[in-house]
């Protein structure tokens, strides 16, 4: 866990409550804290890299930065994106390497209260619950938080 | 300037300065005699001495001043230059090192005891009299003046009483005080201390007490006399011009560098303090008056204030030359300025400053940053015909690139910086191992990329110390065999196109290849039937192989884990590479060609499958367009598709099948229908090319790495920005090459090899199959043909009586394969035809169909009697006709040679021989023709590399050799042959176009037993046979 997440921690502690930015990815309402998040994109040109594993789609130019693409939903295991269907990304920073995260939609940033917080389920697919650090209890649903460091972790032994 | 920027640049300076006192030692012990390297060593341990006195460090002090001590007495001639003690004022520097180390780590002196290190020091001095105490007590006078912890009595007291103000200068005084230590020195010193005639010893502890700077009242009255001078100065218009508004801080610090004899940092201070032009001796006499005022202002008795006063001489120098320097450079330029011509250097002037490498990196970063939006511009503006911001834009562009080229040449370095430790590291292990060995270098002046350099300096140093460990012999070994007793290694760096080559060579032992060959069947890397087949140069590429060592045991040295493997690794991984020749018991030559720059590349921007990527245009030999109407159709041999380029066939990857867009086939389908680009591709020395759909133009980009998660992706090297804002992925010749061919160590053999190595593998030939008359087929080896042909049948004509066909602009004669001679016209539209070509002699061939080609023996099984052919072979398991091309060369051109009697001239089974001839064409003519009349034919395509045979102690029943060839000539290889080695008895026969008696002379005179027309080969099949049973009757 790097230091900036250490940090997050911390002060979730403090204050009782944690800021999300929510996003969704195949109907699943996913939150990813709002620290980590440095931008939100619209659908960007993405240039394609043969031979990478399949979640990695691509790399795209942001502002001048090299940004890796991973599609959220072949990562995550959900269903496979259709020709046509519109995403966006959310892009954060792993190990000072930016990576864009293509999901569906992006919802609104959320700061919701300790008390709301509950562990990941034991019986959650495997693939998400490996990288998720717990869920919240929204009224509309649930919110499955996702540790981004692990998330982009997992990337490595992955390909390794 | 605050503390913690004081001790930076200290620990910089003194980093540096310790980094040249090791080479310089180094020379120094091999040429003791050298004044200027002594005085320069001498000069910078002084200064590191005095910046740590001035900055309170007193270990570092100590052991600075213990090994100036020894380098005065070495300077002064009383002490001879020797290489114990010099191993221990290399230890010391070793120690000053890990102190500023420490002290880099924490800002204060790490803890620690050095008085077993000083008293080695200190034995040295006294001719090793007294090693185990350190006590100062018990050196000798000489000695226990010199160890004075405060030198600045000494020192200040002779120019008070021999020299005016103003004659002073440091070399002065630093001889002054080297040569203090005199009887005259210890009078003084006894005189100024009150007529106490106690012992040095004592002279010395109560000099602690009873430095100048202490007598002046310490740090308090320092800060006193300092307010009062600066107010005096300030008051007095004559002097207030000259220096800085707010002088007293920078005075503060004068008052105590010169107190306490620190000349570095009293220098740099005292010009710091001036501000104004026209500051001359007058004046600078002006100023030590007020302080000597401000001295008498605070009760200091006049004896000690002259003193202080006189010590301000120090500092005219540099005071003077600021002022007169002033135009704006800094303080510490112009602190160099006025040191190095005190210090007897040869005066340079210093235009340069200390910029940190951080601001370096940010300015590149900002420049490749800069070259893209200008691409990007650039590209923008193209698309408009007669855009206004043309011209600026040109402007634009050329600013840009000289900007990129200026900031380049700031990070360029000459390689001499990352060989600077290396003297010294040969040094110690010439120590450590007994052996001796000289490192010469040459180059080091050749500049390449600091970040490069950074990179090959680990891998530099290891190859030089595996050189020096591994590779050169001990002194009673080489004498043993003959070679100098002194082994040398040779260092050398050049520019070559956009690379830079380092070479590193040694005399040594060489590689040796059975023991190579044994350790890499132990680790299973390659079968034994495999490393029968290998030449020496591909068995000793086992040694960048993970885990390979030569070494029988484990030394200190090398052998550390890391092995050449890693070397390797860290070369290619900078997109260069390395290469090895070796030969047993005379040494071994390693060379690396790394690109000089890896921040910008010229990049050749490619498409597949309409997906763009690019190729570093270093990689890049040529394009070729493809077509089915072109010189240059793709071919395949089986499956695999090859490209004839000129005489060569070049194998071929699809960018498309190797990137997953498309299957091999669909592949081959598109090429068939499609133009396609085939960009010839070289890694080390294997040539390849890449199929792709189109080819763009080149750009400039900045190479950036890719994400983590795709680093194992190694047909990718980064990726980039172009100019019209997309990313593109940057494809690595190296990984694509890899991937092609899984084995690259063998596609590394060079061609050189390949005549070599495919006889030295017992006859393994490549041979074009084709059918023509029947169902037979016949074989010729394909190194003789030099292009495959498919005319259309009404291209071929007949003039006197024969085919010909305008071919590239001249008339080839055609000759047909078969029984009747005839072309077989009816019914066919194209004709196949094999080309063969020596010199402006061409000649096609006309087959039926073309079969395959294949990698078989060749072995001659039958001998035929027909003139047209060889004899008969099994070859791909079918019975073969080996045709003998020379028939049908002599049909095409009549004069060209005559049909030898292989039977009547065969010799005994098993017979070697060697064949030495540059012509590719005529080694493949000769060596069917030989091998059928019976003998195991060797070639080689130089004498150098016939040579290298007789080295790894091949020997041979009877060579061949051509005279006229590029390099060694024949008559020079005879004579080296006959002059020594294994090869003196072996009969040689020269081949030669000219067979006048004049040069049968010649050659007989060169050592050649015959001497043999080229072409008439039955005179050299009578010649061989002859030679045999002369030499068979002799033994």
């Amino acid at each position: 866990m790097s230091d900036q997440d250490v940090n997050d921690s911390l002060e979730v502690l403090a204050a009782g409550a944690k800021e999300f930015v929510t996003v969704m990815v195949d109907g699943q309402c996913l939150g990813i804290p709002v620290l980590s998040v440095h931008d939100v994109l619209n659908a960007q040109s993405i240039t394609r890299i043969p031979k990478a594993p399949p979640s990695v789609v691509g790399v795209l130019n942001l502002r001048g930065r090299i940004v890796t693409a991973v599609d959220l939903r072949i990562h995550l295991g959900f269903k496979e994106r259709e020709e046509g269907m519109k995403s966006m990304s959310v892009v954060v920073e792993h190990n000072g390497d930016p990576f864009s995260l293509l999901i569906d939609s992006v919802g609104e940033v959320l700061a919701l209260p300790d008390s709301q917080y509950e562990k990941t389920p034991v019986t959650l697919d495997e693939r998400l619950r490996s990288v998720s650090s717990g869920i919240y209890r929204l009224e509309e649903g649930i919110m499955v938080v996702l540790d981004v460091a692990r998330l982009l972790e997992f990337k490595v032994e992955d390909a390794a | 300037m605050a503390m913690d920027d004081l001790l930076n640049e200290f620990l910089t300076e003194t980093a540096e300065s310790i980094d040249v006192v090791d080479v310089e030692l180094v020379r120094l012990e091999q040429d003791p005699s050298n004044k200027e390297v002594l005085d320069n060593i001498f000069r910078l341990v002084h200064t590191i001495k005095g910046t740590c006195g001035f900055l309170g460090l007193p270990r570092l002090e100590s052991v600075a001043h213990a090994a100036e001590n020894v380098l005065g007495k070495f300077r002064d001639g009383e002490l001879e230059v020797t290489a114990n003690a010099v191993t221990v004022i290399l230890e010391s520097l070793d120690q000053i090192k890990e102190i500023l180390a420490g002290l880099e780590a924490n800002e204060k002196e790490p803890a620690g005891d050095d008085s077993g290190l000083i008293a080695r020091l200190d034995a040295i001095i006294t001719g090793e009299e007294a090693p185990a105490a350190p006590g100062k007590s018990e050196a000798t006078p000489e000695a226990a003046v010199a160890e004075t912890d405060e030198p600045p009595i000494i020192v200040a007291e002779r120019p008070e009483k021999e020299l005016r103000p103003g004659e002073v200068s440091l070399a002065e005084l630093e001889a002054a005080f080297a040569s203090a230590p005199g009887p005259e020195g210890d009078d003084s010193e006894a005189g100024d201390t009150a007529g106490d005639p106690a012992a040095d010893a004592d002279a010395v502890a109560r000099s602690n007490e009873n430095t100048l700077y202490d007598r002046c009242g310490g740090a308090d009255a320092a800060l006193v006399v300092a307010h009062l001078t600066a107010t005096h100065v300030n008051a007095d218009p004559s002097l207030k011009a000259f220096f800085v508004d707010d002088l007293k801080p920078i005075l503060v610090g004068l008052f105590t560098a010169v107190l306490t004899e620190d000349l570095a940092s009293g220098e740099s201070l005292a010009a710091a303090g001036i501000a104004g032009a026209g500051f001359g001796d007058e004046q600078f006499d002006l100023f030590v008056k007020q302080v000597k005022i401000a001295y008498d202002e605070v009760k200091i008795d006049s004896d000690t204030s002259d003193e202080a006063c006189m010590m301000f001489e120090l500092v005219r120098e540099a005071m003077v030359a600021k002022s007169a320097s002033l135009d704006g450079s800094t303080g510490a330029a112009t602190n160099k300025d006025a040191k190095k011509p005190a210090g007897g250097e040869p005066s340079r002037a210093t235009q340069s400053i200390r910029v940190n490498v951080d601001l370096l990196e940010d300015l590149m970063n900002m420049v490749s940053e800069l070259v893209l939006t200008r691409n990007q511009l650039l590209q923008m503006v193209r698309q408009h015909d007669d855009s206004e911001f043309g011209v600026p834009l040109q402007r634009l562009s050329q600013c840009t690139t000289e900007l990129q080229e200026s900031i380049m040449k700031t990070r360029m370095q000459p390689i001499g910086n990352a060989w600077a430790k290396l003297p010294r590291i040969v040094r110690d292990l010439n120590l450590e191992l007994g052996k001796k060995i000289d490192l010469v270098m040459t180059g080091q002046d050749t500049e390449l990329d600091r970040q490069v350099l950074e990179l090959i300096k680990d891998p530099l140093t290891h190859m030089v110390r595996n050189s020096a460990d591994h590779g050169i012999e001990r002194p009673v070994e080489r004498i043993a065999k003959g070679k100098p007793e002194r082994g040398t290694i040779n260092l050398d760096a050049y520019h070559e196109g956009g690379h830079i080559i380092i070479r590193i060579a040694d005399d040594g032992a060489g590689l040796p290849v059975a023991k190579l060959k044994k350790k890499a069947l132990e680790q299973g890397l390659a079968s034994a039937a495999e490393l029968d087949q290998m030449s020496d140069s591909q068995i000793q590429r086992f040694i960048f192989h993970a885990g390979f060592s030569t070494a029988k045991e484990v030394t200190s040295v090398s052998g550390r884990g890391v092995g050449m493997d890693v070397v390797r690794n860290n070369i290619e991984k900078i997109g260069g590479t390395i290469d090895l020749t070796s030969t047993e018991g005379k040494g071994t030559c390693l060379s690396i060609k790394i690109p000089l720059t890896l921040a910008i590349v010229s990049a050749l921007i490619v498409s597949v499958s309409g997906q763009r990527f690019s190729i570093p245009q270093l990689s890049v030999l040529e394009l070729v367009r493809a077509s089915k109407n072109s010189d240059h159709t793709i071919e395949r041999i089986k499956d695999t598709p090859v490209l004839r380029l000129r005489d060569r066939l070049l194998p071929l990857v699809y960018l498309n099948e190797l990137l997953g867009f498309q299957t091999l086939e669909e592949s081959q389908d598109q090429s068939k229908d499609d133009d396609q680009f085939i960009v010839v591709t070289q890694v080390g020395s294997f040539t390849f090319g890449i199929v792709v759909d189109q080819v763009f133009d080149t750009e400039e980009i900045v190479v950036k790495p890719v994400a983590p998660i795709l680093k194992h992706l190694s047909i990718y090297s980064g990726n980039t920005i172009l100019g019209d804002g997309s990313v593109i992925m940057i494809l690595d010749p190296t990984g694509i090459a890899a991937a092609v061919n899984q084995t690259t160590a063998h596609a590394e053999s060079d061609q050189v090899d390949q005549d070599a190595e495919s006889d030295i593998a017992d006859d393994i030939e490549t041979m074009l199959l084709f059918r023509s008359d029947g169902e037979t087929q016949k074989a010729v080896p394909l190194a003789m043909i030099t292009r495959l042909e498919n005319f259309e049948i009404d291209k071929i004509e007949i003039s006197d009586d024969k085919y010909v066909i305008q071919y590239r602009g001249a008339l080839m004669p055609i000759v047909c394969c078969n029984e009747s001679g005839k072309l077989d016209l009816e019914g066919q539209t194209r004709q196949s035809i094999l080309v063969f070509a020596d010199g402006d002699k061409t000649m096609g061939l006309a087959v039926d169909e073309i079969l395959d080609i294949v990698e078989d023996h060749l072995d001659i099984e039958i001998v035929s009697t027909k003139e047209n052919l060889i004899g008969s072979a099994i070859i791909a398991g079918k019975a073969t006709e080996v045709i003998d091309v020379a028939y049908y060369l002599q049909k095409a051109f009549g004069d060209w040679m005559r049909q030898p009697d292989v039977e009547a001239n065969a010799a005994p089974p098993g017979t070697r021989l060697l064949l030495i001839d540059d012509s590719s064409f005529f080694r493949n003519m000769l060596k069917p023709l030989l091998t059928a009349a019976g003998y195991r034919v060797t070639t080689a395509s130089a004498a150098e590399e016939a040579l290298k045979f007789r080295e790894s102690g091949t020997d041979f029943d009877v060579i061949i050799s051509d005279i006229e060839m590029p390099g060694m000539s024949g008559f020079e290889l005879a004579e080296e042959i006959k002059n020594e080695g294994r090869w003196t008895d072996t009969p040689l026969v020269a081949l030669s176009h000219h067979s006048s008696e004049e040069d049968f002379a010649k050659g007989r005179d060169a050592g050649f037993n015959d001497y043999v027309a080229k072409f008439d080969r039955e005179a050299l099949l009578q010649s061989l046979t002859q030679q045999l049973k002369m030499r068979g009757d002799a033994a």
